[in-house]
């Protein structure tokens, strides 16, 4: 097989695939070929990896890498935090060898490849004795000697392979999911290695029974049979039984309640056969059942799981470590959980505050929409209250801690979000209720039988009850739903779509509206320099140098976009510079001084007025200006561009079907409007609060509509909760994520099609099941009451009917 | 017939040496991620695929003395 370099062109970075703002790219030469890249941070990436011998990554890798937009080492406080012993102990243990063991929560890993680079990446460091990838859960099981390494060396190793990663603190590593995992994986061994061993002594049995056989044997064969299922019971079917009693302690008659009847019946009536030599044993089939139910059971766990674990990863990422000023004034790094009210705390801009406070010093802006789903940042000052889990913005604060962290707001955000979706709609419940009947009928029909053959020939009563119970069995009814559901979300997963809940697929055909947000969902969420207008002498690139210079202490995220710029000719360096919140930065360079942002802020060093350049199109562009304290010297022309799928993706969605799309942004600018009205929408709406497009999508559920959602930002959590479906973009808040139904991977959004195209042969799948599933039962349920079906075919049949529903649904996998 | 009485028990004991060995490999995370091992191997194998043949193209121009 020819190995492919990725292309990437001129006007897409190499590493992180974004597209890169005309003229400004950096470029380094990988497999002889001059290669773009769009910061200087996905630059130091790829030196990186190619100094470390690694460059089979980039032909390896199956998308594209993560934005590098972070690249600077760890600081002095946060080494020394992570290589203090004390606190290594908080997320690390000692082996006995003297290594230590921790766990990294790594984002930004997307496919195999990555897990490949940080292996050797890692590996070649002296003193790491082991790592170990699983890009399944973003996760990273990490050994290393401490007398040769220090921990934040490595951290920083994998900071410089593009990869931001932390310690996952012990406390927070959920043993108990992957406990239930692994026991559930060791039931679906044990039970398939029994099923497997006693279907070879009922082989011989069966035999035996055309052929004739000695009874010594006959019986040999028996005890063994038994001795193996009476383990497999006891191990793999007990949970069945014992799920079926807690019913009924509830008086609820669950699917497991004739699972368990028939289990046990079918299991001690072949004790009797073994004991008194007389009737048959069904040993094989009690095994068999316990298998494929098993196997049902592990499928949908293992979803789940896989599912659960990558939200808990992200979730983990949250603050550990805070910035504790001590009584003399030095800052000392520390855990989070150890701070108490009454400590003081340096939060730094862009750092997300850890727990509520309150401010004694500094003056700042702070994003709360975390907590409160306003987008819009607030002021902070001198006296005024900071929530935990709100984002500082603009400058540094000092804080004194109001809160522990177990009370602060922040940890309430997860009540909130269950309270959300226990509002959605429970397909699940009905079709509990609607079983709840089956099987209560399916057991007064039992009885029925059973007197009506006591009377009739009372040698047979047990055998033809039993083979009603067994042949009846819901199993196959029981599989046909949750086997072909699993299936597909298996089938969705390596495609880049995360199932959360698995009745999405039920649900997303019945959606006749999809609601799109607009920043960071159709388009990239991030700000990228398209053109600069010089009003002056200055040429561009001593302006871009300028802008440069004074929006790099800026936080906002338009001052990001000049942090991916690149300017070699001018170094500037500026003094005293100030951060006005929400308006712009200003600052001195050779003695001048300079602003840059808003209009209304950068021209009160110039009275005159610049008119905004109206060159080409300006759709959804945005405008800063620069000025000097004696002229307005030029404009930048910023652009959040659409995702390259969008258009063709709208139109997709009518053609799929599916009557309106509508787009909810709660930007105001005049620009949403007008980015979005050749798209396509049927509706738009601008300005929305995240309140208000979780009443928009309300109204619409009222006016019986079924809606999708996709969005990404945490300001979407509430609105995504209440939606039928939601999906989520991977590189969208970990809350949206955790909130979403769908969480799409690698971020396309052709993907929400893709999944509606699979829940429709999903539900051919199960419809076919089920059409399956009841006209067997239809036909061999008279056959057995009328005492014309043998237990042993009974259970033939029955397994036979549960296979034909496994393979159907293991179809969805192609 | 009677070597059933030797096999049956030699079966049953295979099985719990097939169950102990699933059970180990459970728990040391064998079943966790089925993905990533079995492509490392190929990245590996490619790269050094790589220097082998990196290495037979230098090594005859290094080594042949030019001739004309």
């Amino acid at each position: 097989m020819p190995i492919t370099i990725p292309t990437a062109t001129e006007n897409t970075c190499f590493h992180c695939g974004l597209p890169i703002p005309s003229g400004q790219y950096q470029t380094l030469n990988i497999f002889k070929q001059k290669r773009h890249f769009c910061c200087s941070g996905c630059l130091f990436a790829a030196k990186s990896i190619l100094e470390s011998g690694l460059s089979q990554y980039y032909r390896e890798r199956t998308s594209d890498s993560p934005t590098v937009s972070n690249i600077e080492a760890l600081s002095k406080a946060e080494c020394s935090f992570f290589n203090n012993d004390e606190n290594q102990d908080a997320f690390s243990h000692l082996n006995q060898n003297h290594h230590r063991q921790t766990v990294l929560a790594i984002s930004g890993m997307q496919c195999a490849a990555c897990s490949w680079l940080i292996n050797n990446g890692l590996q070649k460091i002296e003193g790491v004795t082991g790592i170990h990838v699983n890009p399944g859960t973003q996760q990273a099981r990490l050994s290393w000697e401490p007398d040769k390494v220090k921990l934040s060396h490595i951290l920083n190793q994998l900071n410089k392979l593009g990869y931001q990663a932390q310690p996952i603190w012990n406390r927070d590593i959920d043993d108990e999911q992957s406990r239930t995992y692994k026991t559930s994986l060791k039931r679906l061994g044990i039970s398939g290695l029994g099923m497997m061993q006693v279907m070879m002594f009922s082989v011989a049995l069966y035999a035996g029974a055309f052929t004739g056989i000695e009874s010594l044997y006959e019986n040999l064969l028996r005890w063994v049979s038994m001795l193996v299922s009476s383990g497999v019971l006891l191990y793999a079917g007990s949970p069945f039984v014992i799920s079926a009693i807690n019913g009924l302690k509830l008086r609820k008659l669950n699917m497991d309640a004739p699972i368990s009847l028939a289990l046990t019946g079918a299991y001690f009536s072949s004790i009797w056969a073994t004991l008194s030599h007389n009737g048959e044993v069904y040993f094989d089939s009690v095994t068999m059942f316990i298998f494929f139910l098993t196997l049902g059971r592990f499928l949908e766990e293992g979803g789940r799981y896989r599912a659960n674990i990558t939200a808990q990863t992200l979730l983990k990422c949250m603050p550990k470590t805070a910035m504790l000023i001590l009584e003399d004034g030095e800052e000392k790094l520390i855990s989070v959980t150890d701070l108490n009210p009454g400590d003081q705390i340096r939060i730094k801009p862009g750092a997300t505050i850890p727990v509520d406070a309150t401010v004694i010093e500094g003056k700042s802006s702070v994003d709360e929409s975390l907590l409160t789903g306003e987008i819009k940042q607030k002021t902070k000052k001198i006296g005024s209250s900071v929530s935990g889990g709100s984002q500082n913005i603009e400058s540094t604060l000092v804080l004194r801690v109001t809160q522990h962290v177990q009370h602060s707001l922040i940890s309430n955000i997860m009540l909130l979000m269950e309270r959300g979706l226990e509002q959605k709609p429970a397909i699940a419940i009905l079709a509990d209720s609607v079983a709840q009947y089956f099987v209560l009928a399916l057991l007064i029909i039992s009885v029925f039988v059973f007197t009506g053959w006591w009377f009739l020939d009372p040698d047979r009563a047990l055998w033809v009850t039993l083979s009603v119970l067994v042949v009846t069995c819901p199993c196959a009814l029981s599989l046909a739903t949750p086997v072909a559901l699993t299936a597909s979300s298996n089938a969705l997963m390596k495609k880049g779509i995360l199932l959360t809940r698995s009745n999405v697929l039920e649900k997303i055909l019945k959606a006749d509206t999809v609601i799109f947000d607009k920043t960071g969902t159709l388009t990239l969420g991030k700000f990228i320099l398209t053109e600069i207008y010089s009003l002056s002498d200055y040429d561009k690139t001593q302006c871009l140098a300028i802008a440069m210079c004074l929006e790099k202490h800026s936080e906002h995220p338009i001052g990001s976009a000049f942090r991916n710029c690149n300017s070699d000719t001018f170094q500037f360096t500026a003094e005293n510079i100030i951060n006005h919140p929400n308006q712009g930065v200003e600052g001195r360079i050779d003695g001048t001084l300079y602003r840059i942002g808003k209009v209304e802020f950068a021209n009160q060093l110039d009275s005159d007025t610049p008119l905004p350049p109206t060159k080409g199109e300006s759709i959804g562009k945005q405008h800063i200006l620069l000025c000097s304290e004696r002229e307005a010297m030029a404009w930048f022309e910023m652009e959040d561009p659409l995702r390259q799928e969008v258009p063709s993706v709208l139109k997709e969605i009518k053609s799929a079907g599916i009557p309106s799309s509508v787009m909810l942004s709660g930007d105001p600018s005049a620009s949403a409007q007008v980015l979005a009205a050749p798209l396509g929408f049927d509706v738009i709406h601008t300005d929305y609060s995240p309140k208000q497009k979780f009443q928009h999508v309300n109204a619409l559920q009222k006016n019986g509509h079924r809606v999708i959602m996709v969005g990404d930002g945490i300001n979407d959590a509430p609105v995504l909760a209440q939606a039928d479906v939601s999906f989520a973009l991977s590189n969208g808040s970990e809350l949206a994520k955790t909130s979403a139904d769908v969480v799409l991977l690698n971020d396309n959004l052709r993907l929400v099609l893709t999944t509606r195209e699979a829940a429709k042969k999903t539900l051919n799948i199960i419809r076919q099941n089920m059409v399956w599933a009841i006209s067997y039962n239809g036909i061999a349920l008279p056959l057995a009451i009328m005492g014309l079906i043998e237990p042993y075919m009974a259970v033939i049949g029955m397994s036979a009917s549960s296979l034909v529903v496994v393979l159907n649904s293991l179809r969805l996998h192609r | 017939m009677e070597t059933l009485f030797i096999l049956i028990p030699l079966g049953l004991t295979l099985l719990g040496l097939a169950i102990w060995a699933f059970i180990w490999a459970v728990n040391h995370n064998q079943f966790d991620d089925f993905d990533s091992p079995a492509q490392n191997i190929i990245f590996d194998d490619r790269v050094t695929e790589e220097e082998r043949r990196k290495n037979t193209i230098e090594t005859p121009q290094s080594d042949t003395p030019k001739h004309d």
